[in-house]
Parts: C-alpha cells; sequence; structure tokens
C-alpha cells in the first residue's frame, strides 16, 4: 500500500507501460532507477504479497479446522488476484481514475481482510472472551461502528479520487481540469467527511474506553484509533499544504510531499483496519454470555 | 441514512467515470467530404513578430536529475518559463479563424521530438494533424512516452537508448496534448495539433513567422503553457508581410 502511494505520488504509475510483463519480461528485474524503482517496485512487493496470501490459505486449508476461515483465506486469494488485475488495468487504460481509485480502495480493503485473518488466527480469538457486552449495549455501538466504516470508506473514495484525478487531469496532469474544479470535487467533501469520521472515531472511542476498558480486546483498537486520528488530521493538513498550497507548480514531487501523502495513505488504512477490528471485537465479545460486563 | 449513502455513492461513482471518458475523435462521419485547399504561394503573405515578456519571470526551482545515472548529475534550470532579454520563447503562435473552409494535405515530413539529457527538445510543438511525429531517445537512460491525449488515441511507450525511433500520427486536431516522461517527471513537452499549417512556435529571441498565408482576414492567436492565450485581429493582404507583436506579463 505504502510502495503503490510512492507510486502515485511520484507520477510513475506508467512509467513501465505494458503489463502483466516489465519491459517485455516477466522475470527480469529492470534497472531499479527513475520512476520505474516505484512501479516495478510495487509490482515485486505485490506479487510477493500474493504469494504469500495463496501459502496462508494452502496452510490454512490443511491446519484450519473453520470451513469459514477456509472460505476467507481463499477469498483473500481471489482478491489480491483481483487487486492484481486492477493495477493491470490501470497501467494498460492509462490511469482512468475510477480503475484507479477502486485499485486504491481494493488495496485497503485487502489489508483488512489480511489483519481480519490474523486476529481470526490470533492465541485470544481461540479462547473463549472471558467478559462480554450486553445486547442491549453491543447492537447501538454495532450501528456506530458500521456507520463510521460507511463514511471511512467514503473517505477513502475522496481521497483516492482526489489523488488519481489529480495527478491525470490537474495540473501535475494533462491540466485539463483547473486544480479549483478538483479541489472544489474532491478535496473539500474530503475535508468534510474528515470532520464526521473524527467526530464518530471519538464517540466510538469514548464509549468503549469508558465501558470497556477492562476488555483489551476492545480497549486496545479503541485507543489506537484515537491516537491514529490526531495523527490523520495532522497528516492531512500536511498533505494539503505541500500538494495543493505550495505543490501546484511543482515540476517534480518534492520529498514532503511524497512523505506526507503516503504517510496519510498508510495511517488511514490502519484506521480502516483497526475499525474493522474493533468492529469484529465487539461481534466477539457480544453474543452468548457467561458473564455480562457493563462498566 | 442510507439515502446519503446511496446519494454520496452515486455521485462519487459518476464523477470517476466521466473523468474517464474515452476520446472522442472531433471528425463527424457521415459528414460531406471536405474540400481540398491550394494556396496560390506568388499571393501568399505572411505574419510575423516578437512575443515579449514584462516584469520579473517567475522563477522554477532547479530539477534534480539525479534520479536516474543516464541524466545529468548537475541541477538543471526549468524550460517552463524561457525569457530572454524581455523576449518570451515557446509560445505557440496560430490561425485561429478566417481560414477558408476546406482541408489542408499534411505534409509527409516527420516533426522530430528529441529526447536529450532527460529533457524533451522542443518544448513546444506544432504539428498538422495526420502529419507523423518521430520520437527519438538520444540519451543513456530509458525513457517513456505518454502522450495524454483527449481527441486522439493516447499511448504510452518505453524508449531505450538502442530502440528504434518511434513514429506516431495524431489524426485530429487538439491543443496542448501533453507528453510526459513518467520515469522522469520533469520531462514535459506540448504538442498542438492543427487542421493547418499556419503556426509557429516563438524561438529564444522571442521571434515567430508564419509564412504563405492566403489573403484574408485572421484571428491570430498565442499560448503559452503558464500564461494563457492573447488574440488579435490580423488583415493579410496579396504578399503583404504583417507584422504582430504579443506581449505577456508577469501574474497574466
Amino acid at each position: 500500500m505504502l510502495a503503490g502511494g510512492l507510486v502515485t505520488s511520484n507520477n510513475a504509475g506508467l512509467s513501465v507501460p505494458d503489463w502483466p510483463t516489465t519491459q517485455g519480461s516477466l522475470w527480469k528485474i529492470p534497472p531499479m532507477i527513475g520512476g520505474v524503482k516505484y512501479e516495478h517496485g510495487h509490482r515485486m512487493i505485490a506479487e510477493f504479497l500474493g504469494l504469500l496470501t495463496i501459502v496462508v490459505a494452502i496452510w490454512t486449508w490443511f491446519v484450519d479446522k473453520r470451513r469459514w476461515m477456509r472460505v476467507l483465506t481463499c477469498g483473500a486469494v481471489l482478491g489480491v488476484i483481483f487487486q492484481g488485475v486492477l493495477g493491470g488495468l490501470t497501467v494498460l487504460k492509462l490511469l482512468p481514475p475510477a480503475i484507479s481509485t477502486a485499485h486504491a480502495v481494493v488495496g485497503q480493503t485487502m489489508f483488512c481482510v489480511l489483519a481480519a485473518i490474523a486476529v481470526f488466527t490470533g492465541k485470544s480469538w481461540l479462547q473463549e472472551p472471558i467478559e462480554r457486552i450486553v445486547p442491549q449495549e453491543s447492537r447501538p455501538l454495532i450501528r456506530h461502528l458500521w456507520t463510521l466504516l460507511g463514511f471511512l470508506y467514503l473517505q477513502l473514495i475522496l481521497g483516492a479520487a482526489f489523488r488519481h484525478v489529480w495527478t491525470k487531469l490537474g495540473p501535475v496532469g494533462a491540466e485539463r481540469w483547473p486544480a479549483k474544479k478538483i479541489i472544489h470535487m474532491f478535496l473539500y467533501p474530503h475535508i468534510l467527511n474528515a470532520l464526521i469520521v473524527a467526530g464518530l472515531i471519538i464517540y466510538v472511542g469514548m464509549w468503549v474506553l469508558t465501558r470497556y476498558r477492562k476488555m483489551p480486546q476492545l480497549r486496545r483498537p479503541a485507543h489506537l484509533l484515537t491516537i491514529l486520528l490526531v495523527l490523520q488530521l495532522m497528516l492531512g493538513f500536511a498533505a494539503y499544504i505541500t500538494r495543493v498550497v505550495y505543490g501546484v507548480n511543482e515540476l517534480q514531487p518534492t520529498f514532503g510531499l511524497v512523505a506526507t501523502t503516503v504517510s496519510h495513505i498508510g495511517i488511514g488504512a490502519l484506521i480502516l483496519a483497526f475499525t474493522i477490528i474493533l468492529l469484529i471485537q465487539v461481534y466477539r465479545h457480544s453474543a452468548g454470555a457467561d458473564r455480562v460486563t457493563t462498566a | 441514512m442510507k439515502f446519503i449513502y446511496l446519494s454520496f455513492a452515486s455521485l462519487v461513482v459518476g464523477l470517476l467515470l466521466g473523468c474517464s471518458k474515452a476520446p472522442t475523435p472531433s471528425a463527424q462521419p457521415g459528414a460531406p467530404a471536405p474540400v481540398p485547399i491550394s494556396v496560390d504561394k506568388a499571393t501568399a503573405g505572411s505574419v510575423a513578430g516578437i512575443v515579449s515578456f514584462k516584469g520579473t519571470a517567475p522563477k522554477f526551482p532547479l530539477l534534480d536529475m539525479t534520479s536516474d545515472p543516464g541524466c545529468p548529475k548537475k541541477p538543471e534550470p526549468a524550460d517552463v518559463v524561457m525569457v530572454k532579454d524581455g523576449k518570451l520563447a515557446n509560445v505557440f503562435v496560430y490561425i485561429k479563424e478566417g481560414l477558408p473552409r476546406g482541408t489542408f494535405a499534411p505534409s509527409n515530413a516527420p516533426v522530430v521530438l528529441t529526447q536529450k539529457g532527460c529533457r524533451y527538445s522542443p518544448h513546444i510543438i506544432g504539428i498538422m494533424a495526420g502529419q507523423p511525429l518521430t520520437i527519438l531517445n538520444q540519451d543513456t537512460a530509458d525513457h517513456n512516452i505518454h502522450s495524454m491525449s483527449s481527441g486522439n488515441v493516447p499511448f504510452n511507450e518505453s524508449q531505450m537508448p538502442t530502440d528504434k525511433p518511434i513514429t506516431k500520427i495524431f489524426k485530429y486536431p487538439e491543443m496542448k496534448v501533453l507528453l510526459e516522461c513518467n520515469q522522469h517527471q520533469w520531462m514535459r513537452a506540448y504538442v498542438n495539433v492543427m487542421s493547418h499549417p499556419y503556426f509557429a512556435v516563438s524561438a529564444a529571441d522571442g521571434s515567430f513567422s508564419i509564412p504563405d498565408l492566403p489573403p484574408g482576414e485572421y484571428t491570430l492567436a498565442a499560448v503559452h503553457e503558464k500564461f494563457g492565450e492573447q488574440m488579435m485581429r490580423i488583415k493579410v493582404g496579396a504578399r503583404e508581410n504583417v507584422k504582430a507583436d504579443f506581449g505577456f506579463a508577469a501574474g497574466n
């Protein structure tokens, strides 16, 4: 994901025009210089990740007795393949913003699926929860978390669309769309939605941290979400300054622009993943209680 | 809540699909066959002039090309705004309106774009629709040439130092087609594809000249990639050499 962020931020997505080959070869590594080091580096990491996902799926198939886990890991393999195809289409179709944005969104979704697999195979998951949440409390919490997830996805789509339209049609691209139009269409809604997301994270975070602080599976992701939120808002502001305020007339991407944008993407993915982990843990702790806890 | 989600999602999807619109050629199928135009050189006139620049030219940071050992090692000046002694280079000057209806046959002689020193030369290109564009790589670095055309078929091809020249033809008129190299982000050139041969690019001393213009009244336009477009009306008589100067200024 970070490698993908480096590709877009360095406008290097088309430095290797062919796919699935790279400069005509499936296995030769081209000279890793200029934009090629970002684009081919991203492809190599993606291939390795795909290989690891296949290993996880095979391993799960033989070791894990839970049928749904087998289905989930096989689904992860299909998801990674789909993500690869989206990446290929992005290259072959010369970065259409819709496909490039879908590539960014599916990439983060796959990251969340793999994070969920890690949770499902963790030691604490395999033990029965000691404490549980009463259904009257878990239901609204689950509802809030689904709402947060919806706004997070909207945030992700708007952010990715802003970067890809900016690169393809905006000031660093074909200059067919003025910067102002792209900012009004994607960046301002992204900023507005950030406020909604921030409000929801603070609300859900406080809810969990005040009521279920004795449940580490809930407390930890909630705690991390609130910390990551602060970091993400600062990075978002820095990314805005480096790209929109100072970066419009830059002829090559500055270190500041690349660093803030890529970090913003990475922290955004972590927020999405921890929201999903928190949601999973709330489901896990909300049914068939042996002992009920409310605070 | 569901309604808000759905509306927002439809809006985003709609916008993205709109951004991904396929190129639409400007030629209309079924339209009457255009009449070829021949210009009588004995009566043709010309227009020439100087593009000047007032004020302090905007400064761009020096380009750092060290990401590729095949590119210059020292920081290089940007080629976006080229002002020397108050004269502005790389301004595309062309006849915008007033030419007789019909078609002008494109030249078979290719326009050559060279990649040298990890830059495009020339930076601004004028070419006729149907005329070949030949792209050379005279660097020791690999390049990719990506055309961000919307009215013609866009392309993206690699070119190694040992590779043969690449030849491309833009079928339809289109202004300001960006050519970029994604291996070296500072490499940008603009191609202006015209339906007629009456265009020029201002030289380092700001001068331009458009010869063999049939007598008539025209709108002459001058476009700079950062300072936009200026227009003026001109009248060209038989064998008349018309003078037409343009002036751009900082903050335009």
